[in-house]
């Protein structure tokens, strides 16, 4: 099989909303010894894009998204495994994102995050209930250029604050920049406990991450 | 009217059913848990989930009481919640108000929540009371027991959802209830308000919501038990998965209530609400959420249950689409006969306009009119007049249009039904505009029945109790 095949079937993987095509077709990639990054950026990113840009077009809609957007995932964990040792994929930059301790509220996120990833961002969703040290050990570990908190109770709000703290107790505050979200956040809340900014929802987060990660690569 | 046919009817409630003894509802309350397990339902206290039995739902649920009333403050009033009657409320509770002329859309007040609840209390429309607004100037521990302040003194009307949100803020809340009541007992035999019992969907009872019921259950207050699952995200996408999965979690919290308290009052129903499967927004006003509201309707009837449903619309400001919205929405509904009905005015519950509020009442107006029907006696069929006007004449200038007119027609305050010509001369483009004018007149002419110097004085020692205890904490 030709690497231009194995390239169509991951990106027709995702246009197609088929995670098992996806899994088959990374599966075949390295089989073949594709090379992972160029699997990834020419495959699976360009199916995240055309599914982005037929999002944006308002010609497919969220379920459709997600499904595309999960698809994409399948194959990039296994390109990711196999990648050359010392070589980093970070898409259109990196984003830790999670939902604070004590929150169980996950929608609003996984919105954010299947369409961050239908823009090529590099995701790592830690998931629901993620406690403070977590987030600290993430941003340590990922060195992602913006990490995401998202709250959806007023009485869960506060562990936004302390997860900043403990950032700047440890040092890395700087390092990254940081993105609130969920319902009750407000500007002035971002503004009090010392956050970066405020995504309202999934599209403003989305430009104001391209803008910060189009920052970052000058 | 029918939407399902009984079959179908009997198919989704048997569905109900196999998710609460399959799936099972967590009740995140220790004490709720052990009681569900004394009772014969598969408790798992791990991780708070109850499985109930069939027969344990099929007997609880036909203690709920078939009827009851709610009385008006000076409790000369009563409304009763009955078979049949629609009775309406409007509110939102939304945070934000828009001023129709300016455009400018701002963070609600207090002094906002006052003037719409003195607006409403006008509006004969509205048989209930619904919180407009929330007043954000006041800090946040006490915006709940602000609202029932407010309330209390600004209209009669009872409130049947909506006004406790947290169980520490509802003990004070309860307190004001007692108050005005004129005492413990009193309020337990003249109730004037009922509580919102909400799951986290889907099938989820958070510890703050038992409480809440539990507290509220004790004291004889009714409860108002609506599930809002969103379709296509905490229910599934497919009408019918959606509504059974709605059933069943106003299913699972009506018998808890009746654990609590056999033959606790209960209104039950959906807050139907669908993602926008655009965005993730969630919206409230569509064909499938009027089908899935009609339906629910239908459900709780065939269990004998009494039924509230809620609808508004999407648009952001009065227009086109809120009109078409909130009939398609609101008569839907009523023509499958919810006993309560609750308008969200504009925005899926997130904005508030005046102007919205006077204009919803005149859409009431008119859906109420279509549910009285037509009626047919020797005196409307009206053969003896025709055969007196007979051929070719004028019924304009007969006693009997003049006996009957005001009885047969609703005459709309606010919308356009003159000339083009009139129109002009009037100098006013939509129904907005005379909206306009009645809000204005009604702000300043209209004054709630005050209340009770005493009772007012408990409410705010109340309040300050409150304040001390809440902003403390």
């Amino acid at each position: 099989m030709s690497e231009r095949k194995v390239l169509q079937d991951l990106l027709k993987s995702i246009t197609y909303y088929d995670e098992e095509a996806a899994s088959a077709a990374a599966e075949k990639a390295v089989e073949e010894g594709v090379d992972s990054i160029e699997a990834i950026e020419h495959g699976v990113a360009i199916g995240l894009k055309k599914i982005g840009e037929d999002y944006e077009r308002g010609e497919i809609f969220l379920p459709e998204l997600m499904m595309g957007a999960n698809a994409a995932q399948k194959a990039l964990k296994i390109l990711l495994e196999n990648m050359p040792q010392g070589s980093d994929y970070r898409g259109q930059g990196r984003i830790v994102i999670g939902t604070v301790e004590g929150d169980i509220h996950d929608i609003g996120k996984n919105i954010v995050a299947a369409m961050l990833r239908a823009n090529g961002f590099d995701i790592v969703d830690l998931g629901v209930d993620v406690s403070i040290q977590r987030f600290v050990d993430s941003v340590k570990k990922f060195k992602p250029d913006v990490l995401g908190m998202s709250a959806l109770l007023t009485n869960t709000m506060p562990k936004q604050e302390e997860v900043i703290q403990a950032l700047k107790r440890e040092n890395v505050r700087d390092s990254v920049r940081v993105i609130l979200g969920g319902v009750p956040v407000t500007e002035e809340w971002v503004k009090k406990i010392g956050a970066d900014d405020l995504g309202k929802d999934a599209m403003d987060t989305i430009q104001k991450l391209k803008k910060i990660c189009e920052i970052n690569e000058i | 009217m029918n939407v399902l046919s009984n079959d179908e009817v009997d198919e989704i409630y048997q569905a109900s059913l196999k998710i609460l003894e399959e799936t099972g509802v967590a009740f995140q309350q220790e004490d709720a848990l052990t009681l569900f397990h004394k009772n014969g339902a598969q408790v798992d206290f791990e991780k708070s989930i109850v499985k109930f039995p069939s027969s344990l739902v099929e007997d609880l649920i036909k203690k709920v009481p078939k009827e009851y009333t709610l009385y008006h403050r000076d409790s000369e009033k009563r409304i009763d919640i009955a078979d049949g009657t629609a009775h309406f409320q409007i509110g939102d509770y939304a945070g934000y108000i828009l001023d129709y002329r300016t455009g400018e859309r701002r963070r609600s007040t207090l002094k906002d929540l006052q003037n719409i609840i003195r607006l409403d209390d006008a509006l004969d429309s509205f048989d209930l009371f619904e919180p407009p607004v929330m007043p954000l100037d006041v800090p946040s521990s006490m915006t709940q027991i602000k609202v029932v302040e407010t309330m209390f003194k600004n209209t009669t009307k009872p409130s049947l959802m909506g006004l406790i949100i947290e169980p520490k803020e509802g003990r004070y809340i309860l307190k004001m209830a007692e108050a005005v009541a004129g005492g413990e007992e009193a309020l337990r035999k003249k109730p004037l308000m009922g509580i919102l019992c909400q799951p986290t969907s889907p099938l989820i009872y958070a510890k703050e919501v038992i409480e809440k019921m539990n507290d509220c259950v004790r004291k004889g207050v009714p409860l108002s038990i609506i599930a809002a699952p969103t379709c296509g995200m905490t229910a599934p996408v497919t009408i019918a998965g959606w509504l059974t999965i709605g059933i069943a979690e106003v299913l699972a919290a009506t018998v808890y209530a009746q654990l609590i308290a056999a033959k606790t009052p209960v209104v039950t129903g959906l807050a139907t609400n669908v993602m926008n499967l655009r965005d993730g927004n969630l919206n409230i006003a569509s064909p499938e959420a009027a089908l899935c509201s009609a339906a629910s309707i239908q459900i709780v009837h065939h269990l004998g249950l009494l039924g509230v449903a809620q609808g508004g619309t999407d648009s952001k400001i009065p227009s086109i689409q809120t009109g078409y919205e909130k009939m398609l929405s609101i008569l839907y509904t009523l023509l499958a006969g919810a006993e309560v009905y609750g308008l969200a005015t504009l925005d899926d519950w997130g904005t508030t306009a005046m102007e919205q509020h006077v204009i919803d009442a005149e859409i009431v107006e008119a859906i109420k009119r279509i549910l009285q029907g037509i009626d047919v006696t020797p005196e409307t069929l009206a053969l003896d007049v025709i055969k007196e006007v007979g051929v070719g004449g004028s019924y304009l200038s007969h006693k009997h249009t003049f006996k009957n007119f005001r009885k047969e027609h609703w005459i709309p305050e606010l919308s356009f039904r003159e000339s083009w010509e009139t129109l002009k001369r009037k100098n006013r483009k939509t129904i907005v505009d005379n909206a306009e004018s009645k809000v204005a007149k009604i702000l300043q002419d209209h004054r709630p029945e005050p209340l009770d110097k005493d009772v007012q004085k408990q409410l705010e020692t109340i309040t300050k109790e409150a304040e001390k205890e809440l902003s403390a904490s």
